[in-house]
């Protein structure tokens, strides 16, 4: 694990300065059949392709941000603040 | 009830153990000198001299808004792009950082925290604060052309002269933990700040002292940073 | 044993790397050897007549030098008890001791060597066939093998500190490779403003130009010397350039970060452009002895003639499959060795005719379409067997008398960056032939590891790959598009059109015989591959891991372009169907030590952890902390707190400072708690769980201002909860900053029936009990320090946590102390104070519950306010009590005096049906207590259950009430 991610705050840097958040989801509203809660928690979609994660820069400026990646050849398309 | 409470940075027992002469400065006590001030002056203006930075005044101030409050009176020319330093106006003087959009860290020396923290903390009213984090970080400033040589083998962040100019600053991963790096050259001689939670103080210290080994780097005391600001 | 005459030092020659006035002695196998400064190990012991530096892996045959340059594995040997170095590129040192591996008891008379004649027991793979039954068998033979295999031995009780280090390094372009286009590529991106690294596994710049004097196709001098002394001179002259010598890159990894290792130096160096301009090599020849020392590489005889001056043989054979063997006949001519003969193995006439003349003039036959059969000599070369191509009859044999036989097979291009890197290999759609590269992006390629090319075809690539790989890092200027576009013309010009081949004739054309070594790292000849071949293995990626060949130290550098020849052979297939083996970093072979690097934990340490340190505490890691255990005895530290007045350091609590408009909200929102309505000046405990409804972490919040919140947490969960926090206020409308302010205090917390006395004499802030109460707090100063003070109860005393700026730690404690000496102060330590909370059933988040605890049954359910809208983990914690609790965390008593230990299990009818988290021996009752997870039915007080117990299963009551002060008098006085 060597790539660079650039967190839009701080710019280029290697991922290990990077706490990988898991992908986008939505949170159900308080009151949602415990289905949808039981989706939301343990159902990822793992796609082959274009992803949509959070990010945390860690070990710069702390933040929370998304980005655009794409698994297949582990490519990051794009990162901005969510 | 002891007198007076003493000051003492995170780095004070290694710094007995390598053989500092402790005077008191600011309320501290630091390091006025190792064996001799000419041999540390030698090695900053040869090789590298390891300051300890951690009683300078660390005020962080965030929120939304500041960019218009700086702008005003205390900062003429407006304050930096993120990344960038500028020194802040006389008579107390300093460095103003801008770490992010909506967040900068003012360094000064420790007798002006407190007219600047006064001044500032008035100014950021509403959506912005002003926290001290002077206790909470401590620091190391690397001074001498080979400094930067030396945090490439603490940090994977790009310091070299054409990406991290003087007055510049970042966020990154050094020595394995989370640092502030800002900077400021000193007449002439590449410097680096390094501020970093204060428990890993005894830590960076020996990671610090390891990688300047090769080059010849030195741990120097206040009298001759005084020399070198001279 | 010397034979001094034979390889004594040529005259002075140009290009030499030897410093003939300064000599350097070192030790061989407990035999003093002589050498020149700039000797390698290898280049010493053969001018010093040492032929034999290894043994095969599997057989023990004899080695000796085949490279020269530090690929193949013959010359693996161990310096100064570090196993491995290949001995063909570590310079000499004065007093160095270099051991030889893998023979018992000398290299030459190894006992081992009787597994030559054994070869039959040994087929390919025969780990996996033979020796399996019976099944004793198999163990005895993996007890031999074990013992016998590997390669070189590391000394366990050598040590040593590992003396790697880490280097970070950026550079804008990055030349692998400082042969002609490398250089040229370096010089072309530097003139354009570029920020250059040049690298070379060499001692000098200059590539092929240092060992080869003639160009392949033409007897002319291309003085090549004099072309690589000018090459190197102007990289050193042009500003930015950083050439670094002697260094491999061995790997490519994402984003241009290359892996260089450069002596002790691990090198990570992040490029934005890369030219990669490795050249090629060459790869032995397969035919009956090829691995008898005395076979070695044309490159090899070129290197010990030219870089130190070394005469290779009396008489020497030439073998190759391309030009380079005419070329190497006259370095060998003119360093005076007698040329036997010079064989090309090429179908066809492909004689260059130029130095086929120049080596006729010579008196040196040229044999057209000649192979060689076998080598002949026992451990030392004495001649060769040849015949022609497809010749049988034994009439067609001619054979020669010599004692030093260079081969050169086709090259192989040193092409494993770049696969690593991405490129991929394009192929012609009709002939199934090698065509160029497909690079990625930021990536560039130049000079023989695209293909074999002409000296000033290779100038201009590198030139034209420096150029663009400027251009890439915008440095774009009318001249730089100018000397692109002139460069492109004259490269075109240049380039002479190559007739397409596969690069495997001379697989092809080898004869039958045995001991044809394919594999020199792991013994693996032509026959293994064939049997490998019909036994199934016929895909490359299988052929490899079955037979092993290119899973060795060369890793495949001498034989990977014969073993795809050969699949490809034996299947009927062609080469660009066969495809290749991945080439996974590390190309070269690299100490795990170098991997490793230097050694420091992040470890953080209390404001006061030389007062502990002083105290002689017993300190232990707690999480990345160090702790204070104890300070010699956890029961006496707990009778002081519950006597008279104790103080334990807790400047590790992990401490948020979380302020803004929405910092109430933010807080309600993720504490199952609600801390909107919590007055200032007021202090409550906070529990935090995520959306599954499992507890993550605990802590108090004390509300200091309106917009104003003072948030401690467990020692070892500060950051995971920060940025927890700043997650869950992404999105809302109003303001709230989350900063850990865990560093900027030291903290105290001080207990026991004197500790209002104790701090009382330090501070003017009132704490008697109508003005201080519980779960309060206030600012004030302590011994002349600003200070926080907390009134909270985690052992169950009145006690106050007092937080001052972390630079007064050593101050605040002394005062304290002082101040407490009258009542009996004592500090205590982890333990004392993991006693003392059991004894108040104060749970620990880690200790007591785990990743699937929940609040509810955990026994802290009075924290979760379901009458709040939402929280972090409602959704879950409503369904859990709709479910219903299953088990629950209770208190127990033991009948007797024995204490279990933490983690014991708790037995229904001989099942385990829950466990023990805590236990300890209460100084108080004189039984045992704890806390234990038991299913819910059990969970009643007064029920027993049963806990096992050093093998027995001991009776406890369940309590719910804390075996100390349960009506909670004490905290509150």
């Amino acid at each position: 694990m060597s790539f660079l991610l650039s967190c839009p705050g701080c710019g280029e840097r290697n991922v290990d300065e990077f706490r990988f958040g898991g992908e986008v989801t939505a949170r159900p509203e308080p009151d949602a059949a415990f289905e949808r809660w039981a989706g939301y928690l343990y159902s990822r979609k793992n796609v082959a392709g274009v992803s949509r994660e959070w990010w945390n820069h860690r070990y710069g400026c702390g933040r929370w941000f998304q980005a655009l990646r794409d698994s297949t050849v582990n490519q990051v398309r794009e990162t901005f603040w969510p | 009830m002891p007198a007076s409470p003493v000051k003492k940075s995170a780095m004070h027992a290694r710094q007995l153990g390598a053989g500092a002469r402790m005077a008191g400065r600011d309320g501290w006590s630091l390091p006025a000198h190792y064996s001799g001030v000419e041999r540390e002056i030698k090695a900053a203006k040869e090789s590298i001299a390891i300051l300890d930075a951690s009683p300078m005044g660390k005020l962080l101030l965030q929120g939304d808004g500041l960019e218009g409050i700086l702008s005003g009176a205390l900062i003429p020319d407006g304050p930096p792009a993120t990344g960038g330093v500028r020194r802040l106006p006389s008579p107390e003087g300093g460095l103003l950082a801008k770490l992010a959009a909506d967040e900068y860290l003012v360094l000064c020396n420790p007798a002006d925290l407190p007219q600047l923290t006064e001044t500032l903390g008035k100014a950021v009213q509403g959506c912005a604060h002003a926290l001290d984090r002077t206790s909470g970080l401590a620091g190391l400033r690397l001074t001498g052309p080979k400094s930067g040589r030396m945090l490439g083998k603490l940090s994977e962040f790009d310091c070299s002269p054409a990406s991290f100019a003087d007055l510049s600053c970042a966020q990154t991963k050094c020595a394995g933990i989370r640092c502030t790096l800002v900077r400021n050259d000193l007449g002439g001689l590449p410097s680096y700040d390094l501020y970093f939670p204060r428990e890993f103080g005894e830590y960076v210290w020996d990671a610090v002292l390891e990688a300047g080994e090769e080059y010849g780097a030195a741990a120097a005391g206040f009298k001759a940073a005084d020399r070198l600001m001279g | 044993m010397a034979k001094r005459d034979v390889n004594a030092r040529l005259p002075e020659g140009p290009g030499e790397l030897i410093d003939r006035a300064r000599p350097v002695e070192f030790m061989f196998g407990g035999r003093k050897v002589s050498a020149l400064q700039g000797d390698t190990v290898a280049s010493a012991l053969h001018a010093s007549g040492v032929t034999t530096l290894s043994r095969g892996f599997k057989y023990h045959r004899p080695r000796g030098l085949l490279c020269a340059a530090g690929r193949c594995p013959n010359c693996l040997v161990n310096v100064d008890g570090t196993p491995n170095v290949r001995a063909c590129t570590q310079p000499v040192k004065p007093g160095m001791n270099v051991r030889h591996q893998n023979a018992w008891p000398t290299l030459k008379w190894d006992a081992l060597s009787v597994l030559d004649r054994l070869g039959w027991l040994l087929p390919v793979g025969f780990y996996y066939k033979a020796l399996h039954r019976p099944r004793l068998l198999w163990k005895l033979a993996r007890g031999v093998i074990r013992r016998v295999g590997g390669l070189g031995r590391i000394d366990i009780r050598d040590n040593h500190e590992n003396g790697y280090r880490h280097k970070n390094v950026h550079t804008g372009v990055a030349v692998v490779g400082g042969g002609p286009a490398g250089t040229a590529a370096a010089i072309a991106a530097a003139k354009h403003g570029a920020e250059v690294t040049l690298i070379d596994d060499q001692p000098i710049l200059g590539g092929s130009l240092r060992f080869s004097q003639f160009e392949p196709g033409g007897p002319e001098s291309k003085a090549a010397a004099g072309t690589a002394e000018g090459l190197a001179k102007e990289a050193a002259e042009t500003p930015g350039i950083r050439v670094m010598t002697g260094a491999a890159v061995f790997a490519f990894y994402q984003d241009n970060l290359l892996g260089v290792l450069s002596g002790r130096d691990l090198v990570k160096l992040r490029a934005k452009q890369v030219v990669m301009a490795a050249g090629s090599f060459e790869t032995p020849l397969l035919f009956e002895n090829n691995d008898l020392p005395g076979v070695m590489l044309c490159s090899a005889a070129q290197r010990l003639v030219r870089q130190y001056r070394i005469r290779p043989g009396r008489r020497a054979v030439l073998a190759a499959s391309n030009d380079g063997g005419y070329a190497a006949a006259l370095d060998l001519l003119a360093a005076g060795v007698e040329v036997a003969a010079v064989l090309d193995s090429r179908p066809g006439s492909s004689r260059p005719p130029e130095t086929t003349r120049a080596l006729e003039a010579a008196g040196v036959p040229v044999l057209a379409e000649h192979v060689v059969e076998k080598a002949i000599g026992r451990g030392k070369l004495r001649g060769v067997t040849v015949r022609p191509l497809g010749g049988r009859e034994p009439s067609q044999r001619r054979k020669f008398r010599c004692d030093l036989l260079c081969t050169s097979g086709d090259l192989q291009q040193a092409d494993g960056l770049l696969y690593q890197a991405g490129a991929q290999r394009e192929h012609d759609p009709e002939s199934g032939l090698p065509m160029g590269w497909k690079l990625p992006p930021g990536v560039h390629a130049a000079g023989d590891v695209t293909g074999p090319q002409s000296l000033a075809a290779a100038l201009l690539q590198g030139r034209l790959a420096g150029l663009e790989a400027a251009q890439s890092l915008g440095r774009e200027s009318a001249s730089l598009r100018e000397e692109i576009d002139d460069t492109r013309r004259r490269l075109d010009a240049a380039q002479e059109s190559h007739d397409a081949e596969d690069g495997i004739e001379y697989v092809r054309n080898s004869p039958a015989g045995k001991r044809k070594f394919v594999c020199f790292c792991e013994d693996v000849t032509v026959k293994d591959i064939s049997v490998a071949v019909a036994e199934g293995f016929d895909d490359i990626q299988l052929l490899k891991r079955y037979s092993t060949a290119t899973m060795g130290p060369c890793q495949g550098k001498m034989c990977h372009k014969a073993l795809v020849g050969l699949c490809a052979h034996f299947t009927n297939r062609s080469v660009a169907s066969t495809g290749a083996t991945t080439a996974r970093p590390p190309l070269q072979p690299i100490p795990l030590a170098a991997l490793a690097g230097p050694s420091h934990v992040p470890m953080k340490r209390s404001p006061m952890d030389r007062i502990h340190r002083d105290l002689g505490a017993v300190m232990v890691e707690a999480g990345p902390w160090q702790r204070a255990h104890s300070y010699g005895s956890p029961n006496e530290e707990c009778l002081a707190v519950r006597r008279q007045v104790g103080m334990i350091d807790v400047s590790t609590l992990g401490k948020l400072d979380v302020r803004g408009s929405g910092a109430g909200a933010l807080l309600d929102r993720v504490y199952t708690h609600r801390f909107s309505n919590l007055r200032v000046g007021r202090i409550r405990y906070g529990l935090l769980c995520s959306d599954d409804g499992t507890i993550m972490d605990d802590g108090t919040v004390s509300r200091l201002a309106d917009d104003h919140y003072f948030v401690t947490t467990t020692t070892g969960n500060v950051d995971l909860v920060e940025e927890w926090l700043k997650w869950w206020s992404i999105g809302q409308d109003v303001s709230v900053h989350v900063n850990n302010v865990t560093s900027d205090y030291a903290a105290v917390n001080v207990a026991g029936p004197y500790a209002r006395q104790t701090l009382s004499k330090l501070t003017k802030v009132d704490l008697s009990p109508g003005a201080f109460r519980y779960m309060r707090f206030a600012r004030g100063e302590i011994a002349g320090i600003p200070a926080m003070f907390l009134r909270i109860g985690f052992v169950g005393e009145t006690g106050w946590e007092v937080h001052v700026p972390a630079e007064y730690g050593e101050s605040l404690w002394e005062a304290v102390m002082e101040a407490g000496s009258e009542f009996g102060i004592r500090p205590f330590g982890l333990e004392a104070q993991r006693v003392l909370r059991l004894e108040k059933k104060h749970l620990i988040v880690g200790q007591d519950t785990d990743a699937v605890s929940n609040p509810l049954e955990s026994d802290v359910g009075w924290v979760v306010r379901f009458d709040k809208q939402d929280f972090i983990g409602r959704g879950s914690l409503r369904a859990i009590s709709e479910r219903g609790l299953r088990n629950r965390l209770v208190g127990f008593v033991m009948s007797d005096g024995v204490t279990p230990y933490d983690g014991a299990a708790v037995v229904s009818g001989g099942a385990p049906v829950g466990r023990v988290t805590s236990a300890r021996h209460s100084p108080a009752t004189g039984k045992g207590f704890g806390l234990a997870w038991v299913p819910v039915e059990m969970a009643v007080e007064g029920s027993r259950i049963d806990i096992v117990v050093a093998g027995k299963t001991v009776p406890a009551a369940v309590t719910h009430q804390p075996v100390y002060d349960p009506d909670g008098k004490r905290l509150r006085e």
